[in-house]
């Protein structure tokens, strides 16, 4: 097959702006970024409150996140449709085969991720970090508070691998969002399902993007880390 | 390490191998319909008794199904798009096209019928009506035969499918089913496909019966002249069995639900 | 002056295996600077760190400038009194001005009056040509004095301190020797736990040696 000449009309699709690409890249970027968003604060901070409170069960929470990190994301999807489905418990929401519902399950994957990276970071973290903090005269929370911001470098990078986790998810993202074009279409299921009708340049067009979004975010999140993250 | 690569190597082996006993296989490239209504299922053990080749299906919407045909990946096409077969045999990928059997399509809908195109006979006056409302309408948008259809009718009516809940899935006709229902959309569905689903989706038939709704199957063997590797032996047994008197009567005695899908529309063979 | 500052009574500490501290008592005159010499491991770190609240003490009891400290509820305005430094101190990931300020953020001091005791207190550590640095570039001396400078800022009643001079090289260490030596001038009570000979031999130092879980005059 020639590889070229479909390559050649994705760069031509993407920077002349086609609409129904940049659509595709924009949908992806929007469900990404809000479930992140709605889902990192939360998640963050249960990570980080397993990582410092000790309480009966402590042990079993942990091994449980560790154990969802490789929870399929499809199985997501399907507790999800079933859910959201008319004869689900949520149906009346009427939210399946929406963006919204691809939000709710990038939530439900990005937060294993989340509260897991988060909680090895903030394990990770010198002791002496709460020790000199409480010795300066931070109370307890505020002391926590700047371990958790001594730790930023890891708990971004529980930030940027769960943005990276959803943002190439297809299986979840088919499922609860059906590939409806202009609305729940994203990069990876239009690369799954509309390649295989022959748009190659587009599959490649957003394969590049995905490519470059995956990337540039790691490349970002560790341009600052060689500065402050080491010792 | 060593152990890594032998299995590496062995899993090649095997891949090798099975490469080549696929090679002997038959590739037989056909849509989601006649998969999705269980026909496949009755058809492919049927062939591979009665001519003793094995049988691989690659499944797409005919749009697919013929632009992996061009490229030579399989030996045989079966699908539903008489003028885009034409087409294809006209532009010398493919032997000859036959007529293997029809059924029709039928526009399906929420029983509420928010339209009220319930026992419209006119396919292209129902479309209109749903366009007029701005209904809900899940459409394949995969290139199937399907989809070609579809897209046939609204340029019949003249117009152009695009409101904000004319939903473009790109998905195959179980999936868009089972979308249309959750949504109480209307869509369009061959009628095997539905017959198999209807219970899972939820959806009624609503209009039927224009003869521009007829769905016509065809079997073609990929042209052995543009690509000298194809089974052309197991495509031509194919073409000859499912066109015979055994396979047209498997097709008329499928049942879904006691009911036949598909009618045997072979021709005597040129 | 005669105040006392500190008042330990009969502290002990002890782990499942062994009994680290047995009854310490001892007594820190308000303003004076003291050594606490004692062989590694003897529970110098632990004795400061149960002063500080960093640790619990397993029995004893404790007055700070006249006042019962319930060792069990350690008070957060006993924090905001005196400051411990770690034997090789931490240094938050970000500026050194940042570093300094933060305990005077946690007091509440407003920031003009902040930057200004920040001002002094890089100065005196003399640290100033080191502002653009992160932390993490910093030598084990610039560190040392740049945590110093991070506890003088807060005007404590009380110091701790930990090793100061222990793992710094020759000019490192001399630097962190004189700055320790500034402090005899500031109304602060200090504690120094070290082996330095140096900082044994300052002249307005006392010694306390800590054996055998108990303290005593050297």
């Amino acid at each position: 097959m020639d590889l070229l000449e479909p390559t050649r009309y994705a760069f031509y699709l993407l920077f002349t702006g086609d609409p129904a690409l940049w659509r595709i890249i924009f949908t992806s970027l929007y469900c990404s970024l809000a479930a992140i968003a709605l889902i990192a604060p939360p998640a963050v901070a249960l990570g980080f409150l397993i990582a410092i409170v000790s309480f009966p069960g402590r042990r079993a929470l942990v091994v449980f996140s560790q154990a969802l990190l490789s929870f399929p994301t499809v199985v997501v999807g399907l507790v999800i449709y079933m859910l959201l489905s008319r004869q689900g418990p949520l149906g009346f929401l009427k939210l399946l085969f929406t963006p919204e519902a691809i939000i709710i399950g990038y939530m439900v994957i990005a937060f294993p991720v989340l509260v897991v990276f988060t909680l090895s970071a903030v394990q990770g973290a010198d002791p002496r970090v709460h020790e000199t903090a409480r010795s300066l005269g931070a109370r307890r929370l505020r002391a926590a508070w700047t371990t958790l911001f001594e730790v930023r470098f890891g708990v971004m990078a529980a930030v940027v691998n769960s943005f990276g986790r959803v943002v190439s998810e297809v299986g979840c993202a088919i499922m609860v969002g059906g590939n409806i074009a202009g609305l729940t279409r994203n990069i990876p299921t239009a690369i799954a399902l509309e390649t295989s009708k022959g748009e190659f340049a587009q599959g490649i067009a957003l394969g590049f993007v995905l490519i470059v979004l995956a990337l540039g975010v790691n490349v970002a999140l560790s341009v600052p880390q060689g500065e402050g993250g080491m010792k | 390490m060593i152990g890594e690569l032998c299995r590496s190597a062995f899993c090649l082996g095997i891949l090798l191998f099975a490469s080549v006993l696929w090679g002997q296989e038959l590739r037989l490239g056909t849509t989601y319909t006649v998969e999705d209504s269980g026909l496949l299922k009755v058809l492919v053990p049927a062939f591979e008794r009665a001519r003793s080749i094995k049988v691989r299906a690659v499944l797409a919407g005919t749009g697919q199904v013929l632009r992996i045909a061009e490229k030579g990946d399989v030996d045989v096409v079966f699908s539903h798009s008489p003028a885009d077969e034409e087409k294809f045999v006209a532009a010398g990928f493919g032997v000859a096209r036959f007529d293997v059997m029809y059924n029709d399509f039928v526009i399906v809908g929420p029983a509420a019928d928010p339209t009220g195109i319930r026992g419209e006979k006119d396919a292209v006056g129902a479309f209109k009506k749903i366009h007029a409302r701005r209904a809900k309408f899940v459409s394949r948008g995969d290139d199937s035969g399907t989809h070609k259809k579809e897209q046939f009718l609204w340029r019949s009516a003249g117009l152009v499918p695009k409101w904000p809940d004319y939903l473009s899935t790109g998905q195959g006709m179980v999936r868009v089913l089972l979308m249309a229902g959750e949504l109480q959309a209307y869509t369009l569905c061959d009628r095997a496909t539905f017959s198999a689903q209807r219970a899972k989706a939820g959806l009624e038939i609503l209009s039927s019966g224009d003869p521009r709704l007829r769905n016509e199957y065809g079997v073609i063997a990929v042209n052995p002249a543009q690509h000298p590797h194809v089974n052309r032996q197991g495509a031509q047994a194919f073409v000859e069995w499912i066109t015979s008197e055994a396979g047209q009567h498997l097709i008329s005695n499928y049942r879904i639900g006691g009911e036949q899908v598909f009618f045997p529309g072979a021709k005597s063979r040129r | 002056m005669s105040i006392v500052a500190l008042e330990l009574k009969s502290i002990t500490k002890s782990f499942p295996q062994r009994e680290l501290l047995r009854g310490v008592d001892l007594a820190l005159q308000s303003s004076n600077s003291y050594v606490l010499t004692g062989d590694n491991g003897c529970g110098k770190t632990t004795l400061m760190r149960i002063v500080a609240g960093l640790e619990p003490a397993s029995g004893g009891a404790m007055r700070f400038e006249g006042v019962a400290i319930d060792l069990r509820r350690y008070p957060e305005t006993l924090r905001r009194m005196l400051v411990y430094v770690h034997q090789q101190p931490y240094l938050f990931h970000t500026s050194i001005a940042h570093n300094i300020a933060y305990g005077l953020k946690m007091r509440g001091v407003p920031k003009h009056q902040r930057e200004l005791l920040v001002g002094e207190a890089i100065a005196w550590a003399g640290v100033g040509h080191l502002t653009d640095v992160l932390p993490h570039k910093l030598s084990g001396g610039e560190k040392q004095r740049v945590a110093l400078a991070r506890a003088k800022v807060l005007r404590p009643r009380l110091m701790l301190l930990d090793e100061p001079t222990a793992n710094l090289d020759s000019d490192a260490r001399r630097q962190t020797l004189a700055l320790i030596e500034t402090l005899r001038h500031e109304d602060v009570t200090v504690m120094i736990a070290s082996h330095d000979r140096e900082i044994i031999a300052m002249p307005h130092v006392e010694r306390l040696h800590l054996e055998a879980g108990r303290v005593s005059a050297a």
